[in-house]
């Protein structure tokens, strides 16, 4: 689908990404309910980081936080600009999200998008064994076209509900300030490593797919074990808005990351948490490998 | 503080069919009504004397700000594009309760649905997708409809008039684009605006034969604002001239194609008319308003000035004006949230009507306050100048009058 | 010359067209969660055509439809063959609909996947002989 030379896509798309960065959501955090919410952190200089699922969002709100997926994806060159013409899309399909998927999102004191991921829950309309065949997959099982579970033996009574997969992991370009960026990355952990631990049933695994130079940097940093798989060759439709997500990029492999027990993810959380609210992010960073010690492992085609 | 209008997921979507009887509108109505009823009663009015007294060019984004956080600039976008998906009888019956205070600040939002109204009329997602999902954003955003100009007015609504308009607005195509060049004048909200549907003709086609609509966004490269009118009223609404010197326009922000524009014109006033007829309704209800609140207040040859007989008749003429007008409105807006294309005959009906019994009972409103009637302190005077207004835009009474005895005499598909 | 010459030729074009759309991911969604119907009413030929989330119908309307759609089967040809567009159509009363307004505005956009099939469907049934 995707050609490089079609300037009406490529104007649309670049109207979408204007329209989307264009979009401040400043009244977002008054609009959701305090009490429910997973996690909400407000920073001297007005910068917010909310963790809510997606049935808290009002309709507008959920379409915002769509659409800055989308256009960051446009920017990045994973998201098909003739399929989002074609469509006459501004957002990516709100209609794949279940209810609980908890969405972290950051904004800055005007409202704009900085920084955004979702932990996506199974969809199964009751828990199953990750080894059931009547599980639904997890959308990097599509791709990559496996059950992860077949590769990666889960934790003993581990069940679908307790697995979310971690997509969408992005940052605004709007952002060129490297130690805003950071700290928007590391917000965007906390509001994360938040979620995890209010989450019912707990959360005990997560699943997604990364390039290696990447976001895997990330989840490492979050202090998770993770298991990437090698050998996969996955892929999308073509009439999937997505689809260049796999041509676009360098290999992207999939992974399993066991979530820390409650007490440990609950002392990370206060790690970071105490650590963001000094002012050197530089040097919290650096600590973080003592503090919250991840790892990578390759399992072998 | 005021509630947004939002809908719980639990409840209806106000998407469906809702048949308004003759004396309850539909419960989302009602309850878009009140929020517009409270923000125009806690927040506009008393705003009102110092926007009126304003100079021409001030405009109060701050209040603005508030109408766009409530909803009311998003009222008749579709839900998936961010939007509440109200139809027209919502829109008037809020364009009322604002008018009823402000009419300035009700045409703000009446003119930004007119520019909403052909990038739905449009029905391409295309075009849908890049400008209606702006008005989600929490950020205030206005739009404008641009034809009218300075040698052509009604040239440019009246098809048959179309060969005879001069200096109108043109768009060359070139490659994937067009050029526009011309002026537009009077634009609402021109000067405040994010993007103008705007009206040119296509090189080519004499007069306005080739009118064409096209969506262009303000920022444009060859784009100026011009001056603001020193309006009569309205005041706390912008009229604006728009300047256009070879502004390059993709080709696929055209809509209804080349030579479409007169269509798309007509639709969206027979969308829209019910709307300002709701504000001219609106214009008439205040002015009411105040003389009831007056003539209950004032004693003269010691009983209430109601209690005159002549006063008397004088108010129950004027209140029975603004219900047969807001029937008048409510049944245009309720075709017209049930018909495509929306009926010509009852919108035009609706506003001629309404448009005359606001100059009507303003007048007799104003004469009711005897001199506070005419001082700019009370605020009556405010509301003659208002009521004559309306009359000027969105169809005289002359282009309404050839509107409504077309359908009287066209025989058309009654069967359906 | 008409663009369809026989009642039959309609049906089958129509009929397709619209499984086509049902078979929309998007489409077929948003008509079974917005409870979406319509019912087409075409002339010369004539004939109607019923569609909701349960398929297409051709001459049985099994309940009042949301949406009631009125236009010749000339006009239909020249809509979905993109040589007439919706607004003007709309505003020339070529195209005539009695339901909710806001339920349109939903619905008119879904259709586009439509005008992308439906040359190749025409060309294929002979329809106007010259597509």
């Amino acid at each position: 689908m995707c050609t490089k030379y079609d300037t009406i896509s490529t104007r649309f798309a670049r109207d979408v990404v204007r329209l989307n960065t264009g979009l401040a959501f400043r009244g977002l955090p008054d609009a959701l309910p305090d009490a429910e919410l997973l996690h909400r952190v407000e920073r001297p200089g007005g910068l917010t980081t909310l963790a809510v699922r997606t049935d808290q969002l009002p309709d507008r709100y959920l379409l915002g936080l769509m659409g800055f997926r989308l256009a960051q994806y446009l920017q990045l060159g994973y998201a098909c600009e003739q399929v989002v013409h074609a469509t006459g899309m501004f957002a990516e399909p709100a209609h794949h999200l279940e209810d609980d998927d908890v969405h972290v999102v950051t904004l800055d004191a005007q409202g704009r998008i900085l920084g955004y991921l979702c932990l996506a829950g199974s969809g199964d309309s009751r828990p199953l064994e990750l080894t059931d065949p009547a599980r639904r997959p997890f959308p990097v099982e599509v791709a990559h076209d496996l059950n992860l579970f077949d590769r990666v033996p889960p934790h003993e009574g581990v069940r679908s509900n307790h697995v979310r997969e971690l997509k969408r992991f992005v940052h605004s370009r709007l952002m060129h300030d490297k130690e805003q960026r950071l700290q928007v990355t590391m917000e965007l952990l906390l509001g994360a490593g938040r979620a995890l631990l209010l989450l019912d049933p707990p959360i005990r695994t997560l699943v997604g797919d990364v390039e290696e130079d990447v976001a895997l940097r990330h989840i490492v940093l979050a202090g998770m074990e993770v298991v990437v798989i090698e050998g996969t060759t996955p892929a999308l439709p073509y009439d999937d808005v997505m689809h260049p997500l796999y041509t676009a990029r360098d290999a992207v492999k999939p992974f399993v990351a066991h979530v820390p027990d409650h007490a440990e993810l609950q002392r990370r959380v206060e790690f970071l948490n105490t650590a963001l609210a000094q002012s050197d992010i530089f040097a919290t960073a650096d600590a973080m490998p003592t503090a919250m010690p991840g790892s990578a492992r390759h399992l072998a085609a | 503080m005021l509630n947004t209008l939002t809908r719980h997921p639990d409840e209806a979507a106000p998407q469906g069919v809702h048949e308004p009887t003759l004396t309850q509108l539909p419960a989302h109505v009602e309850e878009l009504r009140r929020t517009a009823r409270e923000f125009a009663q806690q927040r506009l009015r008393p705003a009102v004397q110092r926007l009126d007294q304003a100079p021409a060019a001030d405009f109060d984004w701050e209040l603005v700000a508030e109408a766009h956080a409530l909803g009311l600039t998003r009222l008749v976008i579709p839900r998936q594009l961010g939007g509440l998906g109200y139809g027209e009888l919502g829109v008037a019956v809020a364009l009322e309760e604002l008018a009823a205070v402000d009419a300035g600040f009700a045409l703000i939002i009446g003119a930004t649905m007119l520019g909403q109204a052909p990038i739905l009329l449009s029905g391409d997602p295309r075009i849908q997708s890049r400008f209606l999902p702006l008005f989600a954003g929490d950020d205030p955003v206005l739009a404008c409809n641009a034809i009218t100009e300075d040698l052509a007015g009604c040239d440019l609504l009246i098809p048959d008039n179309a060969p005879h308009a001069v200096g109108v607005m043109s768009a060359r195509r070139d490659g994937d684009e067009y050029v526009l060049s011309g002026a537009k004048k009077f634009i609402t909200n021109g000067k405040v605006a994010n993007y103008a549907t705007t009206f040119a003709n296509v090189d080519g086609h004499g007069g306005a034969t080739g009118l064409t609509c096209f969506v262009v966004p303000l920022d444009s490269p060859g784009i100026t604002r011009g001056d603001v009118a020193d309006k009569m009223g309205y005041r706390s609404c912008l009229g604006t001239e728009l300047l256009f010197d070879e502004v390059r326009v993709p080709a696929e922000n055209m809509i209804g194609g080349e030579g479409g524009g007169v269509h798309i014109n007509i639709a969206q006033m027979d969308m829209a008319r019910a709307a300002v007829a709701a504000i001219s309704t609106g214009v008439a209800r205040g002015a009411l308003e105040l003389a009831i609140a007056w003539c209950g207040d004032r004693t003269q040859g010691g009983v209430k000035l109601w209690q005159h007989q002549f006063t008397a008749r004088k108010l129950a003429e004027m209140t029975a004006k603004v219900d047969a007008a807001r029937l008048l409105y409510l049944k245009a807006a309720h075709l017209a949230d049930t018909e495509v294309p929306a009926p010509a005959y009852e919108p035009a009906v609706a506003k001629l009507f309404a448009d005359r019994i606001a100059i009507e009972v303003a007048t007799e409103a104003m004469g009711l306050m005897g001199a506070r009637g005419y001082v700019r302190d009370w605020g009556m005077e405010k509301y003659v100048r208002e009521a004559l207004g309306a009359r000027i835009y969105e169809g005289t009474p002359e282009v309404l009058a050839l509107a409504i005895t077309a359908s009287m005499y066209d025989e058309g598909d009654d069967d359906f | 010359m008409p663009a369809f010459t026989t009642k039959d030729q309609a049906v089958d074009v129509f009929t397709e067209l619209f499984e086509i759309l049902l078979n929309d991911a998007t489409f077929s969604r948003i008509v079974r969660e917005e409870n979406l119907s319509a019912h087409f009413v075409h002339t010369k030929p004539d004939l109607e055509i019923f569609v909701d989330s349960d398929g297409v119908r051709i001459d049985d309307v099994p309940y009042a439809a949301a949406l009631k759609i009125k236009m010749s089967c000339d006009t239909a040809d020249s809509l979905w063959a993109g040589r007439l567009l919706m607004p003007i159509a709309v505003a020339m009363g070529k195209i005539r609909i009695k339901g909710s307004v806001a339920k349109v505005l939903e619905f008119v956009p879904l259709l586009h996947p439509a005008f992308d099939r439906y040359p190749g469907i025409a060309t294929a049934a002979g329809v106007g002989g010259a597509h």
